[in-house]
């Protein structure tokens, strides 16, 4: 069950993943949407997976909690939840530690609730069934998370049904669910897509609330990096099931090595600088039945040179704590300015 | 591409918006029921058909049994208000008791396949795999057989009358329902509430009668009501074939049969049952409709 990395160390980490890896059947071909992902998460600490759809982010949260669909399945790597190895895919055995200590955050609240339960049975019953409290202990256990989550008037909120909230409360509610089990981590798939601006601002000030006065560790998974750049210490870049860079969120933000950061950086709109207009990244995400040879981002890349379809490209340490797979991160390492230069058809010289 | 996609329809109070939280209570699902018409009509019509079949004992006015041979074929009269049979039995007692004995067969017929249908169908779609398989290629069976042709073959095996009624019905129709609340159960597997509730720590049997179960029911009770009409009418077939319920107790299948001899001379004695079985599936499949209406979550 031991992982086939060598950087294998009775960690101090509350969640190590390493070498993740899910297959997923369509038709009758497979192919792999997660592909040797690895990071850890210390108590407390935040860490943003960004990438762009069917990049392997939340297909990798979701190996990570145990609840892949069915054609998919993790075929190789390991799961660890403070140092104990938790089967990494499919369904849970029953002693499994990921019970206590993990929960999720689903981006769709309404799909995420149970839509004929009231939001209160809904947060109580993890406290109930799983803690064992009694009834009584159980609704004020629920009381006290809906009023944590700043649901406004939990009492009356408690016998509501999810579809009679607004957006903004059923997301708070469906943080008190995951909450109610008292995880020691939160796994965020995409928490705030479905919301407009203001209140995507609350919910990220209220997880931020949750993880500075209850330690609770985060996994962010979004394609926000505004959204990674405010409540996360740590990013990892997905491109085609792989982590193509990561490091501290300042640092790879600031000075991206890999050209697929510095492209989604180059897209985002940046109100606070006068930057010029965002700019699209050219091409497609690759089909994953048809990856390119080599660097899955090389036919998109306006860095790419010939070899950079020799091979695969690992993922390497290029500072401590920071890692790029990219051949020539070098072209990256200069001054930002040189980000808005290359064109897509011109590659920059190193 | 960073910028928050902004969904209108979602979130419109945040913090501090309690005063503002919408105060609206929700209706109970009685009164939703009343206000929905075919729900209402339906509930109508069967509290009426019930009511009068419960009175049976007071309002019948003789014992469905009864013969009175001076008095045979007779049409309406203040007498015997839906005149008399052959044997100068009173229209009027046999269809209430008959009512009595076709509704509780045909509700307790539907019962038994209900709850296992509806069980193994849920069992089915939430587990997958060999139980799945199994389950449902007994159902391909079951299903291959034309209903009527293996319900008189088995009610023919196990013997006539209302517990060979029961058994037949047992074994084949929870088909229906395992076949409807599994593709039900498919549909809520995928969605992420059911993923939320096993993250959650909680066992999978909870997580089956607590969480999927109530969210898939809705389907197999609207069912069960067209069901029940189903039941009656093979009940009310059996009878007319003489497999179904025994005389002499009373039954509309019986009456419709018995009174075949005189259907030119004296139609009533087959229209008058016919036409309560008629109100009856009415009622119930109206009542059916409106409650799939009333059920589904808004």
């Amino acid at each position: 069950m031991s992982g086939p990395r060598a950087s294998e160390h009775p960690t101090s980490a509350l969640l190590e993943v390493s070498d993740l890896t899910v297959q997923v059947r369509r038709g009758h071909r497979a192919f792999r949407a997660v592909d040797g992902v690895s990071f850890s998460l210390s108590a407390g600490g935040s860490l943003g997976i960004v990438g762009e759809s069917g990049s392997g982010k939340s297909m990798t949260l979701r190996a990570v909690m145990g609840l892949l669909p069915r054609a998919a399945r993790a075929s190789a790597g390991t799961v660890r939840v403070a140092g104990e190895a938790v089967p990494a895919g499919r369904r849970r055995s029953p002693g499994d530690r990921r019970r206590e200590r993990l929960a999720m955050v689903f981006q769709d609240a309404l799909a995420a609730l149970d839509p004929v339960m009231t939001v209160g049975a809904q947060v109580a019953e993890a406290p109930r069934r799983a803690a064992g409290l009694s009834a009584r202990a159980a609704r004020e256990r629920a009381l006290e998370l809906l009023r944590l989550v700043g649901i406004p008037d939990p009492v009356r909120r408690y016998d509501s049904y999810p579809h009679e909230l607004s957006g903004g409360q059923r997301q708070r509610a469906m943080i008190a669910v995951a909450l109610s089990a008292d995880p020691e981590v939160l796994l965020c798939d995409e928490p705030t897509t479905a919301l407009d601006v203001t209140i995507q601002a609350q919910i990220l000030a209220l997880l931020d609330e949750l993880r500075e006065s209850r330690g609770l560790g985060l996994v962010f998974v979004t394609h926000d990096l505004g959204v990674v750049g405010q409540i996360c210490d740590d990013i990892a870049v997905m491109y085609a099931g792989r982590v193509v860079e990561s490091g501290p969120v300042s640092a790879v933000l600031d000075s991206p090595r890999h050209p697929y950061t510095a492209a989604l950086r180059a897209s985002a709109i940046d109100v606070d600088s006068a930057r010029q207009a965002p700019r699209s990244i050219p091409g497609t995400v690759p089909d994953p039945l048809r990856l390119p040879p080599g660097c899955p981002f090389q036919p998109r890349c306006g860095f790419a040179q010939p070899d950079c379809a020799d091979g695969p490209v690992p993922l390497r340490e290029i500072a401590p704590g920071r890692s790029v797979a990219c051949l020539h991160h070098d072209a990256l390492a200069g001054p930002p300015s040189t980000l808005s230069e290359p064109s897509g058809t011109g590659p920059a010289d190193d | 591409m960073t910028a928050a996609p902004v969904n209108p329809g979602l979130g419109s109070a945040g913090v501090g918006s309690a005063a503002e939280t919408p105060s609206v209570r929700r209706p109970s699902f009685l009164a939703r029921a009343a206000r929905t018409p075919a729900c209402a009509t339906g509930a109508a019509l069967i509290g009426i058909v019930v009511a009068l079949v419960l009175l049976a004992p007071v309002i019948g006015r003789y014992s469905p049994d009864q013969q009175n041979l001076l008095v045979p074929l007779q049409g309406p009269s203040a007498a015997h208000w839906l005149g008399t049979d052959e044997f100068g039995r009173d229209v009027w007692s046999r269809l209430l008791y008959g009512g009595r004995t076709d509704l509780q067969v045909g509700f307790l017929a539907v019962l038994i396949p209900f709850t296992v249908g509806s069980l193994l169908g849920t069992l089915c779609g939430y587990f997958g795999g060999w139980i799945d398989g199994v389950v449902m290629r007994v159902a391909d069976v079951v299903l291959a057989f034309p209903f009527y042709v293996l319900i008189i073959a088995l009610v023919f095996f196990v013997g006539e009358g209302t517990h060979g009624i029961f058994i037949a019905f047992a074994l084949t129709d929870w088909v229906v329902y395992a076949r409807t609340t599994r593709s039900a159960t498919l549909v809520a597997v995928s969605q992420d509430w059911v993923a939320a509730a096993e993250a959650g720590g909680l066992s999978r049997f909870r997580v089956l009668l607590r969480h999927l179960l109530p969210n898939t029911i809705s389907q197999a009770i609207v069912y069960a009501m067209s069901d029940i009409v189903l039941v009656i009418a093979a009940v009310v077939t059996l009878g007319y074939l003489g497999l179904g319920i025994q005389p002499p107790a009373p039954d509309w299948g019986a009456m419709i049969s018995d009174g075949q001899s005189f259907i030119t001379v004296h139609p009533w004695l087959s229209v008058i049952p016919g036409i309560a079985m008629i109100v009856t599936g009415l009622g119930l499949s109206l009542l059916g409709d409106g409650l799939a209406d009333v059920l589904r979550p808004s």
